[in-house]
């Protein structure tokens, strides 16, 4: 076990990756500053009571996914839709295609996905987290984590895929 | 191994460093060597996973960001989003909390979401699916048991007799129009996620009867019975004939 991270270091670490992660779920610039800044301001107040130095990057991911679920709480209630299962055909998409986007259309295409999908999709692609730290982040177990990246990505991939098509027609 | 089934595996892995110790993937891998159509799949999906995993990483972040934390500017000067303005919102609740005391007093109002066991179900299933958080964390069923009823939730339930081949991993506590509900947690050999929810309600007309009854929720498959004084609903991440098994 080491020492706690000195704050300007933390921050030097990770504001950037927490920034996109909080992109990916609010998609609106200026929600994302705020989480990222609401996310160090916690820290700030509350890191001291975390022991384990270790554990510091997921805790900061983690506070930041429970922050934003729990602004999404006070301002909606649980959708009654279906979540969809991996469409029957696993599409295709040609690189060529994503070299078509810039990163703000991918944002996009992340935000057409289920609500569900997003943020284990956004660890997936955005960090190098582990299967066990995007669980850990999320707080669901190992395999719903996989199957939530597979079905995320099957859904981008037709949300991508459809996407150029439009552009095309 | 099917085709389809190699590609969802695939899907969840990170193309170049597929975990070496999963038998699924490695049989996954060994069939985009034997089957061309699926070799030709996976060499296209590498070259996506490689493209888009790119373009996430290049999303901008502002400049002034890194400045503005440490600054804690924004934190002083006062947010203008919902997540931040805490002291704020704090002070309106405790005047919205006096005006609503009364006015229950004087209207009493009903819950804006029906009482139903239908409404029931679906909120605890989306609790679990989308912010599953255990609070205890252990594999005794004894001390989930202490733990449920030191927090007023039902901890004298019936677990089905094929859920003790299940991993136990946790529990949890929810409230429904604030009463307690009990949330079992356990893993099936996919280590997905499978929840048994206990909640201690005689009163809603639609209430499941003794034999277990199924519907889908979301994407979940979930049974409901009644037994005793307990209503049950276990749900989870899987599928339907594998849920039934356990009952």
């Amino acid at each position: 076990m080491g020492s706690r991270p000195d704050f300007e270091v933390l921050v030097d670490r990770y504001y950037a990756a927490l920034f996109r992660f909080a992109l990916s779920l609010t998609r609106k610039e200026s929600d994302a500053r705020d989480l990222t800044q609401q996310t160090f301001w916690l820290w700030a107040r509350k890191g001291h009571q975390l022991h384990d130095p270790g554990k510091v990057k997921s805790w900061l991911f983690t506070t930041l996914h429970r922050e934003f679920l729990q602004g999404q709480r006070r301002s909606t209630r649980f959708p009654h839709h279906e979540l969809e299962e991996v469409p029957e055909e696993i599409p295709s998409v040609p690189s060529t295609m994503v070299n078509d986007l810039d990163a703000g259309i991918a944002v996009e295409c992340l935000g057409r996905i289920d609500p569900l999908f997003q943020a284990p999709v956004a660890l997936f692609y955005l960090e190098d987290h582990s299967y066990q730290e995007i669980a850990d982040v999320l707080g669901i177990p190992l395999g719903t984590v996989k199957s939530r990246i597979a079905r995320g990505i099957a859904q981008l991939q037709k949300v991508v895929l459809e996407r150029q098509k439009g552009r095309r027609s | 191994m099917t085709r389809r089934e190699a590609q969802e595996i695939l899907l969840s892995c990170r193309p170049g460093r597929e975990p070496a110790d999963d038998p699924q993937v490695t049989a996954s891998l060994e069939l985009t060597r034997t089957d061309p159509e699926l070799g030709a799949w996976y060499e296209q999906h590498r070259a996506w996973d490689a493209a888009i995993r790119q373009k996430m990483r290049a999303i901008p972040v502002p400049a002034d960001l890194k400045y503005e934390i440490l600054s804690g500017r924004k934190i002083v000067t006062g947010p203008a989003h919902w997540w931040t303005r805490r002291a704020a919102l704090l002070a309106a609740a405790a005047v919205l909390a006096l005006l609503l005391t009364l006015a229950v007093m004087l209207l009493k109002p009903r819950h804006s979401v029906p009482d139903t066991f239908a409404e029931f179900r679906t909120n605890v299933i989306a609790i679990a699916l989308r912010e599953y958080k255990m609070d205890l964390q252990t594999n005794d069923m004894g001390q989930i048991r202490t733990y449920l009823a030191m927090h007023g939730a039902p901890a004298d339930y019936v677990t089905p007799p094929a859920t003790d081949k299940l991993k136990l991993v946790g529990c949890g506590v929810l409230k429904w129009q604030g009463k307690p509900v009990s949330m079992v947690c356990f893993e099936d050999k996919g280590a997905r996620g499978i929840w048994l929810f206990a909640i201690k309600a005689a009163y809603w007309k639609d209430r499941p009867g003794t034999q277990p009854e199924f519907q889908k929720v979301f994407s979940c498959p979930a049974a409901s019975w009644s037994e005793g004084n307990i209503i049950y609903v276990l749900a989870g991440d899987t599928k339907e004939p594998e849920l039934r098994k356990l009952l």
